[in-house]
């Protein structure tokens, strides 16, 4: 697919070479990361080898070492600094033509491989990598239900296996945190709100590619030998010598949560600044309030975990000792700081879906929201409250009984503001005209997944249920449930209804009907056999399963053979779609949000003319098509087709 | 309720003719599932949930049967009204006009959020009364005493009452109907000690000390202790036997393992 | 506002400074979160003084009259930076830009000031207590952050020498929000290492 450029004749924009597309681009960003990353590697090897009185290197700073200069030479080498000693020194602004050439003027798919400001290439280019790191992600799942599915260790060493125990967690965890504030916070959510781009254009792409540049960091980590703590990373565990392969995981993090900063300052700054006129808060649609109460949760949480795992890095590298008990350090440091972070978190992940759902239903329903206020006024609460109930991860540490009366009853309110989530969601289904699409169906899988993972969450909420439950496989089905059925499945159908207006083709829905349903399936019969397995005692992160809890995790790996194969039925899917898939039209579903009245490819300026909007996107039944008005005429014209039958 | 008022309003604005009361229905079709769904839990669940060896434990597993059952109505609710609204609701191919849109019903949102306000108060309260009955236990002055010291990959057991260690093969062996508390604390990484069924669990960690409850072992039968924290390599391997047997074949032991009775 | 291609980027002028307004505050509050942590991280440890090795004999803060001395500069740095920002706010001009130099001095010379309190800290021996670790992070963390209000400074004198902050006042004030922040958290950090 390439762009449309609109207009040729007012920018003087030249057909770059090669040799321009080249550098700076990802591939200069890589030769350079590399580069600088052997040589300091290198350096610290040789420096530390010699300050050592036994003569060996400190294993831990050459690999830190390595990730630092790799990162800072990649951003070199990738031309992000370009910009900013141009706002220091440079003798002008910016022109125009400069600004276009820099989000991606006349440059093809290039664009998509260099620093790009475009948010909608940004928004593509976390698209890709979203797939990417779910495929990857999901072939650790793969691996693990291979291994679980007899007792005895079979496939695997101890030490690979928590490793991949690992490695699925943390980029699934990481993949779920960008999915939709990525993707569709970058491309939709400025276009929905009628901006032409985001506040900040360059820590955009800022944001985007230190994602882009952490993925090799957590990768790196199995040829140094793997982690073996899973995804949360306890000390003192992880600060046992071991291998190095534990910094693979801090610095990943660390990385991480620059990255989603960043991200989270754009997008709120352009939410509270770049709302077109008329979008006042009432009318915000329900997708933007998700993601915006999403990324300043993260905002709010991530800063915690990266002083976690500066502390890890610390004591692995400088031998200080936040965590080791024999010199004053505590565990119960570790625990309070990463779920200080790690609740917030898995509400970063959940909000977004949520919205999408509510956003999806009301279009397939042609209903507004119900309690379409009182629902953003859940939202909230559940973001205000998720910050105050980490302790509830402590039940069992031992530390600070005291608190746990207290952390079960915010737990427990949270249940509330979700469960009107509910309320919302089938008042809006209820006597709407529903259009049965496979948005709608992962919507639906989302709301039947998020009834059972919200349930079984109260399991864990209460104290003498989750006396028995806490660290089974009870636990783990729970937040499977919670992420992967509601989350991810709210992620797909953003996917499945975005997709049209993002890359300009329609993928198939048959295709994607089976997605669907194997997934559904799979899903369901994988995780209600592991809840069993919890409930009846099985300790989770096991290598090596006991024999009584042999039948249901068999039974769990054959329903995880469904999962696999809708995994590969999505990627033929995406495949053939980019290769010959039949155009989509501009507003594919009949959406009333503002993405869906520009055309289809979006163009690079987003609107000819900045919309003036007069009602929420949510007014169905009504006879507007849309709800802006272009300097109060009627509403006609290119910009604001009307849905086409199917042609 | 409000739920009336949307009965009332369907009613109203349906055009001329007999349009079936969907309310109506669905509240039928949700009452009988949520008592089917009960009556299989009620049959299901002494088969599913392994049978309770402690007073601890015997009231988790009441605890997670009565959660079960509000879980199943509140449940089918969602499940009836999502199925129902696809079945009856659906349209052909993109639809062409939009439906009358529901009319706002602050009642019934006020409702809802009132229910669901009570609901959660009451599984507050049973969980806080249900935790403070198990761990308000008074040690009585028989109460067991038993050190357990995690390490990676094993558990090393104390009876310092006694003066035994569990050698060779680490058990736990427990007198039945004696009061036991467990004394738990690491030598290394992180570990997490539980008995699924005594109802036991606690966190070892290196340099401190953490007790479980007091927990009363009501059969007698052979149950194993568990690692539930990642300590790595051999987490899962990190499992031993706990044998609750009668108090003279405690005693003799006691006995086999250096101590004194 | 406009209307083609050609003005995508040019954003109204309260927009420019609303953005920049919202982001340096979040940035704020994303690190004074970061400071907190720590904080907290000190207050816990030492509050838990597991096994009763979270500070040893021998175990000293960093010496008091350097880190006086970079406290100093700091809030010297600050006032200095408050009198040329106010001015140039005034003007809409560039101020009396000797008194921005004079702020960026005073930085440079806390940094080299804090990295110097760093190398003379004394702790010997490996592995370090809790307590040394503690004070590690909070030496460490402090010239981070000097070092980093340094480049953000000298980033501000090339606009400020190159005349491209006539206009743009609120670049001066945002920067400012940044300063004085620092400036803050690091003596509050410093006191903490004093009590701790």
């Amino acid at each position: 697919m390439t762009e449309k450029v609109v207009t040729e004749t007012t920018t003087e924009a030249r057909r770059p070479s090669l040799i321009q597309n080249l550098f700076p681009s990802v591939l200069s960003g890589i030769v350079l990361g590399v580069v600088g990353a052997a040589i300091a590697g290198v350096l610290v090897n040789r420096i530390t080898t010699a300050i050592n009185p036994d003569g060996v290197p400190n294993d831990d700073a050459v690999v830190a070492a390595v990730y630092t200069a790799w990162v800072l030479f990649f951003l070199v080498g990738i031309g992000a600094f370009n910009d900013v000693l141009k706002w220091g020194f440079a003798r002008r602004d910016p022109t125009p033509a400069e600004e276009l050439q820099l989000a991606g003027k006349g440059q093809g798919l290039w664009r998509y491989f260099r620093w790009t400001t475009d948010h909608k290439v940004v928004g593509m280019q976390y698209l890709a990598t979203t797939l990417f790191l779910f495929f990857v992600g999901s072939m650790g799942a793969f691996m693990i239900r291979l291994e679980q599915s007899r007792p005895g260790a079979i496939f695997f060493t101890p030490s690979t296996y928590n490793t991949i125990v690992g490695m699925h967690g943390i980029i699934m965890i990481v993949a779920a945190v960008i999915m939709v504030a990525g993707p569709f916070g970058n491309f939709v959510v400025p276009i929905m709100i009628g901006a032409r781009d985001m506040a900040f254009p360059r820590l955009n792409a800022l944001s985007y590619w230190l994602l882009f540049l952490d993925i090799p960091i957590i990768i790196t980590t199995l040829a140094l030998g793997g982690f073996q703590t899973g995804w949360t990373g306890y000390a003192p565990l992880s600060v046992q010598g071991l291998t190095p392969g534990m910094e693979a995981y801090c610095f990943f993090i660390i990385i991480f949560a620059i990255s989603t900063t960043v991200a989270a300052l754009n997008i709120i700054s352009t939410v509270l600044v770049m709302r077109t006129r008329g979008m006042t808060w009432g009318r915000l649609p329900i997708l933007v309030w998700g993601v915006l109460l999403s990324v300043f949760l993260s905002l709010t949480a991530f800063p915690t975990f990266m002083m976690s795992q500066t502390m890890v890095v610390m004591d692995r590298v400088f031998q200080t000792s936040f965590f080791a008990a024999s010199y004053g350090g505590n565990n119960w440091l570790y625990e309070h700081l990463f779920w200080f972070f790690g609740h917030p978190e898995v509400y970063v992940i959940l909000l977004p879906s949520l919205a999408i759902a509510a956003e999806v239903t009301a279009v397939f329903s042609r209903k507004g929201i119900f309690g379409r206020r009182m629902l953003v006024g859940s939202l909230i609460t559940i973001s205000i409250l998720s910050v105050i109930v980490w302790g509830h991860h402590l039940y069992f540490s031992g530390s600070n009984n005291a608190l746990d009366a207290p952390f079960m009853l915010d737990t427990e309110l949270i249940s509330i503001p979700t469960g009107f989530f509910f309320l919302a969601m089938i008042g809006t289904f209820w006597r709407g005209k529903i259009w049965v699409t496979v948005p709608i169906l992962f919507v639906v899988g989302t709301l039947v997944n998020f009834v059972v993972g919200g349930i079984t969450g109260i399991y864990l909420a209460d104290l003498p249920t989750d006396e028995i439950l806490h660290g089974g496989m009870f636990v783990t089905a729970h937040f499977h449930f919670t992420l992967v059925g509601t989350a991810v499945f709210g992620f797909f159908a953003g996917f499945y209804y975005w997709f049209p207006k993002m890359v300009g083709k329609r993928l198939d829905p048959t295709l994607g009907q089976l997605h669907f349903w194997l997934f559904e399936v799979g899903f369901l019969g994988t995780f209600m056999s592991l809840f069993y397995a919890g409930l009846i005692g099985e300790p989770r992160w096991s290598a090596n399963i006991a024999p009584p809890f042999a039948t249901p995790n068999t039974i769990a790996s054959l329903f995880a053979i469904l999962i696999a194969v809708s995994v590969f039925v999505t990627v033929y899917n995406v495949i053939i779609t980019l290769r010959s898939g039949e155009p989509a039209v501009a507003n594919e579903w009949g959406g009333k949000t503002l993405e869906w009245s520009v055309p289809t490819p979006v163009p690079l300026e987003n609107f000819e003319e900045l919309p003036v909007v007069t009602s929420t996107p949510y007014d169905y039944g009504s006879p507007e098509p849309y709800p802006s008005d272009v300097e109060g005429t009627t509403l006609e014209g290119p910009l604001l087709p009307q849905p086409q039958p199917e042609s | 309720m409000s739920e009336t008022n949307i009965e009332g309003n369907s009613r109203a604005t349906s055009p001329a003719g007999r349009e079936p009361d969907h309310f109506r229905r669905v509240m039928i079709i949700w009452i009988v599932l949520s008592i089917i769904g009960i009556v299989i839990w009620a049959l299901l669940a002494p088969v599913i949930l392994p049978k309770g060896a402690s007073d601890l434990d015997g009231t988790d597993d009441f605890t997670i049967t009565v959660l079960t059952d509000l879980a199943i109505p509140v449940a089918m609710f969602v499940f009836v009204f999502l199925a129902y609204s696809l079945f009856f609701f659906r349209t052909k191919d993109r639809p062409t006009e939009d439906p009358v849109p529901l009319k706002p019903r602050p009642g019934l949102q006020i409702g809802w959020l009132g229910i669901t306000s009570v609901l959660c108060l009451f599984l507050f309260i049973w969980g806080m009364v249900a935790y403070y009955q198990e761990t308000a236990a008074a040690s009585a002055s028989n109460t067991l005493v038993v050190q357990v010291t995690a390490q990676q990959w094993q558990w090393t057991f104390n009876y310092p009452q006694y003066g035994a260690t569990s050698q060779g093969a680490q058990v736990i062996e427990l007198p039945v109907n004696r009061p036991v508390q467990f004394l738990v604390t690491s030598k290394d990484v992180l570990h997490g000690f539980a008995i699924r069924a005594l109802g036991v669990r606690i966190d070892a960690n290196p340099g401190e000390m953490t007790n479980t409850p007091v927990v009363t072992p009501t059969q007698i039968g052979n149950y194993t202790v568990n690692c539930v924290e990642l300590c790595g390599l051999f987490h899962s391997d990190m499992w031993e036997a706990v044998n609750v047997v009668s108090d003279s074949s405690f005693n003799s032991w006691i006995v086999s393992q250096g101590g004194h009775p | 506002m406009s209307t083609s291609l050609e003005h995508v980027h040019e954003l109204e002028p309260h927009i420019r400074v609303g953005r920049a307004r919202a982001a340096v505050i979040m940035f704020i509050l994303s690190d004074a979160l970061s400071v907190l942590a720590i904080l907290a991280a000190g207050g816990y440890l030492n509050s838990l003084n597991t096994e009763s090795q979270f500070k040893v004999a021998g175990d000293h803060p960093p010496a008091f009259l350097p880190g006086l001395l970079v406290a100093i500069a700091l809030v010297l740095s600050g006032l200095s930076y408050y009198w040329w920002e106010r001015r140039a706010r005034e003007n809409e001009g560039t101020g009396q830009a000797a008194f921005f130099i004079v702020a960026l001095v005073f930085v440079f010379l806390a940094l080299v000031g804090q990295i110097w309190v760093n190398m003379s800290l004394g702790y010997t021996t490996t592995p370090f207590h809790a307590y040394e670790s503690v004070l590690m992070l909070i030496t460490w963390f402090t010239w981070v952050h000097f070092l980093l209000l340094t480049i953000i400074g000298l980033l501000l004198l090339g606009r400020v020498l190159r005349g491209r902050l006539a206009g743009h006042g609120y670049i001066a004030e945002v920067t400012g929000y940044w300063w004085y922040y620092t400036v803050l958290s690091s003596l509050l950090l410093w006191l903490f290492s004093l009590v701790i």
